[in-house]
């Protein structure tokens, strides 16, 4: 399946990172969950962004989803949540593109304050849908061309992002951006994908 | 641990408050999603939700709930031989449908459960269409769940059956509201062969009752949806398979291609020459760099010109025509499909529906010409078929050429031609350009690639680029 769930334009600030605007698709959810997978999404955003250094970019795989960062110089950020099979290419072509246009929409100097219902921002559905199908939405070599120099760095899991002894379960455990119900879908969804599932 | 008299009624009570509920939504509201919501500690509200057309439970109170109506199903309604055989009457069947309603949407894997269902539903106590809404609402939390597609098609056959007369209009309504229920379940849920199947069923079905309704459109349009969805499901070769299962009926079709073309917005004889004059040398015997770049060539030229046989008015021209068509199609399936190939690399699935394509080309081919492919490099001369015979004796033109063909030695004549046949050669050169090009990225599949057509397909062996 290619798919993209998420789309998120952050700021990472000095100890946090801040959501500025984000737009997804939960449409495969049933209307139950959406909330906590909603919450939980921007929730993973904002960690990986807080782990990611100023001026690269990286993706990381976790179980069936894949999270595509890109943190740049001026510590704005964008992120993609799509399945594994969304091409990484495409997503960075995607994220950058973003980036460039919101940076042409709202002044720098509003970032570190700014909220998500305070930015005037409003391409982020748009593209979403857009690109539900990247093979649709841009011909394959303007993609290849687009793409900068900034390597990509690949992770097969978000053990590898998180900081030395840290675990995600306790990352969920101890965050106050979640709701309990949040972190219990959490909690239940570890165990329905632990156990065999044809 | 054993719970307290006092404990056991009071959750007994619970429980069958929360049928009650659950069964009084499912009949009165249009209901279009069942789930379960993990909440760990009760609180004192009903654990039976509802927002906009959705219907939840608390996961906390699911155990219960479903032990004690499966409990009361097997104990009463099951194995008990005296109710077993006994006539239902109205009111136990209403209590049967109040227990097995939450049972089949918690855990709807059950058969026993489900064949209680469909005797209960041909003894006329249920009616046919809620039924159908209680299956879908069923596939919203389970989209893979079996059981639930086979009722529906064994509800589906029921209905059917029940009317000499169908109208299109409800044939229409009918399959659309399944293919509604699949994409459902197939967007839901990734590799879902179950629902491919079903619709690969609806196929059937609709095949069946071709001359009733519209048939033709619908397969034009399963094309459409299915080419847009394998090209955004590149490792799910339940999708891929359907495909081939649509292009498969396609060959069937013999009326309103142009109109199929539209559709899909392609031009195949195009794609089709296109690949031909990309391929075809002056070596080639028949080939003639002038005839082929031609812009739209007719169908006796292209048939002449790829698989030999003069063409003409004569009776065969409707297998030619039919065989034209199949090959028109299959190199459009292979041009996308080479497509999807290059935007992504390593995807065995999309690999194996190439297998697909190439070996249907090839069959059509050894049809066409009644041959059958030893494998070891030579071919065998298949016997006509009567049908074949007879269409041949009457139609001059071909006894005409069947007769000088017995007197310049058919036999080694026809061999030769078969490995210089165009067709068979611009396929192999087209295949091995795409070998030497994925190479590059995708060299362990391309490698398979190659191996599988020298191999299983014979390829290669008579063949001189």
């Amino acid at each position: 399946m290619v798919k993209i769930y998420g789309l998120g334009v952050l700021y990472k600030g000095v100890n946090s990172a801040t959501i500025l605007k984000s737009a997804y698709n939960l449409q495969s959810f049933s209307i139950f969950q959406r909330g906590s997978v909603q919450e939980f999404m921007g929730f993973v955003s904002k960690t990986i962004v807080e782990r990611t250094q100023p001026a690269s970019r990286q993706s990381v795989k976790e179980g069936e989803y894949m999270l595509q960062v890109y943190v740049r110089a001026d510590n704005l950020a964008g992120v993609l949540i799509s399945d594994h099979e969304y091409p990484n290419r495409v997503a960075h072509t995607l994220i950058t593109k973003i980036l460039d246009e919101f940076t042409a929409a709202v002044p720098a100097s509003q970032w570190p304050t700014a909220t998500e219902d305070r930015t005037d921002f409003h391409l982020l559905p748009e593209y979403l849908t857009r690109y539900q199908n990247p093979r649709e939405a841009d011909a394959l070599t303007k993609i290849q061309n687009d793409l900068d120099e900034t390597k990509i760095i690949l992770h097969d899991t978000i053990k590898a992002v998180l900081e030395r002894g840290e675990k995600l379960d306790d990352v969920v455990a101890k965050t106050e951006s979640l709701s309990t119900q949040s972190k219990l879908f959490y909690k239940t969804a570890r165990k329905t994908n632990s156990c065999c599932n044809f | 641990m054993s719970i307290s008299e006092e404990d056991r009624v009071a959750l007994t009570g619970l429980v069958e408050k929360i049928i009650k509920e659950l069964n009084q939504y499912l009949e009165d509201r249009e209901l279009t999603e069942f789930d379960i919501i993990g909440v760990e500690s009760t609180t004192n509200r009903s654990p039976v939700l509802y927002i906009q057309t959705s219907l939840g439970l608390e996961s906390w109170c699911v155990k219960h709930v479903y032990n004690y109506c499966y409990a009361e199903l097997i104990r009463d309604f099951l194995t008990n031989p005296k109710r077993r055989f006994s006539r239902l009457s109205n009111l136990n069947y209403k209590r049967i449908i109040s227990l097995l309603n939450p049972t089949l949407l918690i855990n709807p894997d059950v058969t026993s459960l489900w064949n209680k269902r469909r005797e209960m539903t041909s003894q006329q106590f249920h009616d046919w269409f809620s039924e159908m809404h209680f299956t879908k609402l069923v596939l919203t939390r389970k989209p893979k769940c079996n059981e639930a597609y086979s009722y529906r098609r064994w509800i589906l056959s029921n209905i059917l059956a029940k009317d000499d007369v169908l109208s299109e209009e409800f044939l229409n309504d009918v399959i659309a509201e399944e293919l509604r229920v699949c994409n459902k379940a197939a967007d839901k849920c990734m590799n879902n062969y179950h629902s491919w199947d079903h619709r690969a069923f609806l196929i059937d079905l609709s095949w069946r009752y071709r001359f009733s309704f519209d048939s033709t459109m619908l397969y034009f349009k399963e094309y459409k949806f299915i080419r847009h969805w394998t090209s955004t499901h590149v490792s799910d070769y339940s999708c891929f398979h359907y495909r081939q299962i649509c292009v498969r009926i396609l060959f069937l079709i013999e009326e309103r291609w142009p109109v199929f073309e539209k559709m899909i917005d392609v031009n195949l004889r195009d794609n089709f020459q296109k690949i031909l004059s990309d391929h075809m040398t002056s070596d080639d015997p028949v080939a003639t760099p002038s005839k082929i770049s031609k812009k739209t060539m007719d169908d006796d030229d292209l048939t002449a010109l790829v698989l030999g046989y003069p063409a003409g008015n004569c009776k065969c021209y409707a297998t030619w025509k039919a065989t034209l068509r199949k090959l028109e199609l299959l190199f459009y399936e292979l041009i996308s499909n080479e497509d999807l190939l290059k935007y992504y690399p390593n995807h065995q699935t999309i690999w194996y529906q190439r297998r697909f394509v190439v070996n249907n080309i090839l069959n059509a081919m050894y049809n066409y010409l009644s041959v059958e492919n030893k494998y070891n490099g030579t071919i065998k001369q298949l016997p006509l078929s009567p049908l074949d015979i007879e269409r041949k004796n009457n139609c001059t033109k071909c006894a005409d050429a069947d007769l000088t063909e017995h007197h310049n030695n058919v036999k080694k004549q026809k061999e030769d031609w078969f490995w210089n046949c165009p067709l068979y050669k611009v396929l192999i050169r087209h295949e091995l350009a795409l070998i030497k090009d994925r190479r590059k990225e995708d060299s362990k599949y391309a490698e398979a690639h190659e191996n599988y057509l020298k191999f299983f397909e014979g390829l290669f062996l008579n063949f001189n680029p």
